[in-house]
């Protein structure tokens, strides 16, 4: 019995003299200058390590998620109020085109003179002061004119449109209701459009084509052509 | 020894203290740079209301602008009142778009067309071509017509079998209320302008003005 207790005993004596070493050992360690040096570097190197790729991560997060985010919306903004703007001025030109309400030439050459309209290659003006035919032919005249004809298409459906509600005086004359209708230049109607009464002085009604009396008073048109075009010639 | 270890420990937990602090100043600054952009945003946004306002307030105008004065066609719907027998109606006021002159009501039409056209157009209304009766009523009249460079049919023709001019209602021409001038031949209608009364051909196109009478019970 007392040798198993004298076997018993040798392990915890050999866990003392360990553990007895081993403070030895860090007693050394932390009495030199050497390791304690050794320790501080490492935490000084810990500590940068540290920081450093948390500054990295903040710098990088920032340019990386800033940009995508603000400067996307604000281009937007941006994008939408230029396009607002535009919308702006273009609604306030229309509405000082219409309160002015100045009716644009369809000058093709724009050789026409100021207040007349250009359509194709003629020129048309719209006496507003009422006067008898013959007289309308005049003034129509002192201007290079003459009472207005139309030659095509597009200058027939110019004169209906524009001319509104009014009556206006224009080329068509005869002699009496049995003779054939001329231009001023005496040339023969083709009677393209029929024209309504029986008198013996054409003139444009919102009914089309209608015939009155020549010393009745009316707006008239006259027509000439281009500037443009005689030039050429 | 033991203390100096414990001192140690501390000042390795003091470190990622410190760390810690480095990281409010960091977001601090974040913080400074989008704060701008949030102000810059709220402008754009303050912006973007304002063109809108504008935009749509334009946009209304412009079409108030566009669109052009309805001309309504008057119509009359037929007084079932007047037509009894009690007769008990009485029209005291003109009909909408009619322009009222002591007991008349008068209208001009938007259209031109012959006379003929013209006479029908109104008696659809319940009316008739103008009748003038006094110079009073032709100043009216062309009163009315100042400003309108056109011309209007009248219930007054010329009669070639009695060589004189008639109202539409039968009675003769005096002298003394209007002249006529032009041509007193065989289909001739009378004009009025704001400053003088045509005879043209009855069957050319022109505006007419109607009359109506108010009726007193």
């Amino acid at each position: 019995m007392p040798s198993s207790a004298h076997l018993q005993d040798p392990p915890p004596l050999l866990s003392r003299t360990l553990t007895q070493n081993e403070g030895q050992t860090s007693l050394r360690q932390s009495s030199s200058c050497g390791p304690s040096a050794a320790s501080a570097s490492e935490s000084l190197s810990g500590s940068t390590e540290s920081r450093i790729p948390h500054s990295k991560m903040l710098q990088g997060k920032l340019p990386r998620n800033i940009p995508l985010e603000y400067p996307a919306g604000l281009y937007c903004c941006y994008v939408v109020i230029i396009v607002l703007s535009v919308a702006v001025v273009a609604l306030s030109v229309a509405l000082s085109v219409k309160k002015t309400a100045q009716i644009s030439t369809i000058n093709t050459y724009a050789a026409c003179p100021r207040n007349w309209i250009g359509v194709g290659n003629k020129c048309f003006y719209f006496n507003e002061i009422p006067s008898n035919w013959t007289l309308s032919q005049t003034l129509c005249k002192e201007q290079g004119a003459e009472l207005a004809r139309f030659d095509t298409e597009e200058e027939l459906n110019f004169l209906r449109r524009y001319k509104g509600s009014s009556g206006y005086w224009f080329g068509l004359h005869r002699e009496s209701s049995a003779h054939p209708w001329k231009w001023t230049d005496n040339t023969e109607y083709n009677n393209s459009v029929s024209i309504g009464g029986d008198e013996k002085h054409g003139f444009l009604s919102d009914n089309g084509f209608s015939s009155g009396r020549g010393y009745i008073v009316r707006k008239s048109i006259c027509r000439k052509p281009n500037s443009y075009t005689s030039q050429c010639l | 020894m033991d203390t100096s270890r414990v001192y140690g420990n501390v000042k390795t937990f003091r470190s990622p203290g410190h760390k810690q602090a480095s990281f409010p100043s960091l977001s601090t600054d974040a913080c400074r740079c989008p704060h701008w952009h949030h102000l810059a945003l709220k402008l754009g946004c303050a912006t973007l209301i304002l063109l809108l306002l504008t935009l749509i307030g334009l946009s209304v105008f412009v079409r108030f602008l566009v669109q052009k004065p309805l001309i309504e066609k008057c119509s009359m719907a037929a007084q079932e009142n007047g037509t009894e027998p009690t007769g008990r109606s009485a029209i005291l006021e003109c009909p909408r778009h009619w322009q009222p002159h002591r007991n008349k009501c008068l209208i001009i039409s938007q259209i031109s067309r012959p006379w003929a056209e013209g006479l029908v157009a109104c008696s659809m209304k319940e009316a008739t071509l103008l009748i003038i009766e006094n110079e009073e009523e032709l100043k009216f009249v062309q009163n009315i017509l100042k400003g309108r460079q056109q011309l209007f049919f009248i219930g007054l023709n010329y009669v070639q079998t009695e060589m004189t001019w008639k109202w539409i209602n039968g009675s003769v021409l005096k002298p003394n209320i209007l002249r006529i001038t032009g041509s007193e031949v065989e289909n001739s209608c009378a004009l009025i302008s704001h400053t003088e009364v045509f005879s043209d051909s009855c069957s050319s196109d022109n505006h007419w003005i109607c009359q109506k009478t108010l009726k007193h019970v």
